[in-house]
């Protein structure tokens, strides 16, 4: 059976897939830059915190508010970052995460700088479910998640994401409304960063806001990046890779950044595209192998 | 019958007058070219037709309705379609989603609908006959970016077909090709034409320009100095002026 340490692992991991897939389909298949993609889990997390702590919500229901919030959240305020130029949404994105975790550093009602705790795991006919449980309950959202962007990708707002994300103008010349889909995506890939927020909250059961800062944007997109943006395969590979690399590199933990840095620099000069990224050397290499295989 | 109809279009950027006072109008069924020296305002034209720039004074009417200012997609929509001067595919995507981006708007304004497939019969069909239809059948699949410039052009006007345009503006769609390639596009703009398509093309290839088209608007620095048939454009001296300077225009006669 597998350990309790080993779970805990697997249950953070599955997390960051939730995290990575949510950012990818705002920056992978709409190709709109977010450095702020934390914002949203961390508004799930709290939403989700306030209502079981607050409220007397039980966690289900509170797990869909979160999601709900989280991306109408998500909606109002791509609105106006959307009729900024592409490079100025990166520091509007970037801008909006340092707000969001000002407003919950700062303000009393949100716990200020000792955040929310005594939040409890999910219940399941009054009992608690017990750690393997919750991986379950994680495993079954990527499964949900990765049903659901099958299903945008395969559509035409999958398709108008593509002409977006390829060359926007274009794009409105061939009858699409660029605003419309950017929106879209943003409240969608928000919607999904704020479910795992709430799973998050009740995973740690005590949330502070340090933990949806900038630095956990930027993790969450070089999941993305380096396991190969735009594809669905590419962030889970990358959650799963830079999730358990803190685990794995304990032994040299002093290096750990170094090892992160080194490893980032290799990948933008020899693989930029990710790893399992359209053009990289494995999947070049699979599709040689299987040519039968030749969908994504 | 007027299809579109410019009056008093202007345009400037940064103190620069790229459209002064334009009153011109776009007849159903016809071939029309629109020439002149380079810098004259003809893509900011046609940017203003389709949504692109918003012109600071004037009215542009389609089919009697205003259209200046609105959104690019609810241009398209309308049933005006264009190509581009330098040509942008969709790189990565392959020539059938090209041709299906532009298809999909029939699909697009309704939440519900829009999630459905896009890849299924009836569509994959529609975007087979319009690539078909340019000449471009056997390279479906490719990422169009791979494609050589001539074709890249192709798949362009197919792309602006999956649109059911009334009107087709076509900007320099000879740009880069070689004499049999233009032929062809002579050929299909015809056929277009022939179909009921309104055309509308910037050209600088005078051969494509007095093979095809019916009747031409000559603009210099923003402004509107002639009009008319093709035999009567190259003999008048303010065209020719425009286009090769005043002395050269007192040479000729």
């Amino acid at each position: 059976m597998l350990s309790g340490y080993l779970i805990t692992v697997l249950i953070t991991i599955g997390i960051y897939v939730v995290l990575a897939l949510s950012l990818n389909m705002i920056t992978g298949y709409a190709g709109q830059i977010s450095l702020g993609h934390a914002a949203f889990m961390g508004i799930g997390a709290y939403t989700s915190a306030l209502l079981f702590t607050r409220a007397g919500f039980s966690f289900w229901p509170a797990f869909l508010v979160s999601g709900v919030v989280a991306g109408l959240v998500g909606a109002i305020l791509a609105i106006p970052c959307l009729r900024v130029r592409e490079d100025f949404l990166a520091i509007t994105t970037m801008g909006i995460n340092f707000v969001v975790e000002a407003i919950f550093l700062y303000i009393p009602f949100f716990g200020a700088g000792m955040g929310i705790g005594g939040i409890l795991p999910p219940t399941v006919f009054g009992r608690e479910i017990s750690k393997p449980e919750f991986l379950l309950l994680v495993i079954v959202l990527i499964l949900a998640t990765i049903a659901v962007d099958r299903w945008l990708i395969r559509s035409w707002i999958g398709l108008g994401w593509a002409a977006i994300r390829e060359d926007e103008e274009a794009a409105g010349a061939m009858g699409i409304d660029v605003v419309r889909f950017k929106v879209l995506a943003f409240t969608l890939g928000s919607a999904g960063a704020g479910l795992a927020g709430s799973l998050y909250a009740h995973f740690l059961t005590f949330i502070m806001p340090v933990n949806f800062g900038f630095g956990q944007s930027i993790l969450i997109l070089s999941m993305v990046v380096f396991g190969g943006i735009g594809t669905l395969r590419g962030p889970i590979l990358g959650a799963i890779f830079l999730g358990a690399l803190p685990e794995v590199s304990r032994p040299v933990m002093e290096y750990r950044t170094l090892l992160y840095g080194v490893l980032l620099l290799l990948l933008m000069r020899y693989q930029p595209g990710g790893i399992l990224g359209e053009d990289s050397v494995l999947i070049r290499g699979w599709r040689r192998l299987w040519p039968a295989a030749m969908h994504s | 019958m007027a299809l579109l109809e410019i009056e008093h279009l202007t345009k400037e950027f940064d103190g620069v007058t790229a459209l002064q006072d334009v009153t011109l109008e776009m007849r159903e069924g016809e071939i029309l070219g629109v020439i002149g020296p380079n810098g004259a305002g003809k893509t900011t034209l046609f940017n203003c037709i389709t949504g692109m720039h918003t012109p600071d004074r004037g009215t542009i009417r389609f089919r009697g309705e205003p259209i200046q200012g609105r959104m690019p997609f609810e241009i398209a929509r309308r049933g005006i379609a264009r190509t581009f001067q330098i040509v942008r595919p969709f790189p990565t995507l392959s020539l059938t989603d090209n041709v299906l981006v532009a298809y999909g708007h029939r699909y697009y304004p309704r939440l519900g609908l829009s999630t459905t497939r896009s890849h299924h019969p009836a569509s994959l069909g529609a975007a087979a006959a319009l690539l078909n239809r340019v000449g471009l059948a056997s390279a479906q699949e490719r990422p169009a970016g791979t494609l050589p410039l001539g074709l890249k052009k192709r798949l362009e006007i197919a792309r602006a077909l999956a649109l059911n345009p009334s009107l087709l503006l076509l900007d320099e769609p000879s740009g880069g090709l070689r004499h049999e390639e233009s032929q062809q596009l002579l050929d299909l703009i015809r056929g277009l034409n022939q179909e009921g398509i309104t055309i509308v093309l910037i050209e600088h290839n005078m051969p494509i320009v007095m093979g095809v088209c019916q009747r031409l608007v000559v603009l210099d620095h923003g402004v509107q100095i002639a009009e008319g048939d093709p035999a009567a454009i190259q003999r008048n001296p303010l065209v020719i002026e425009a286009y090769l300077g005043k002395s050269s225009s007192q040479s000729v006669e």
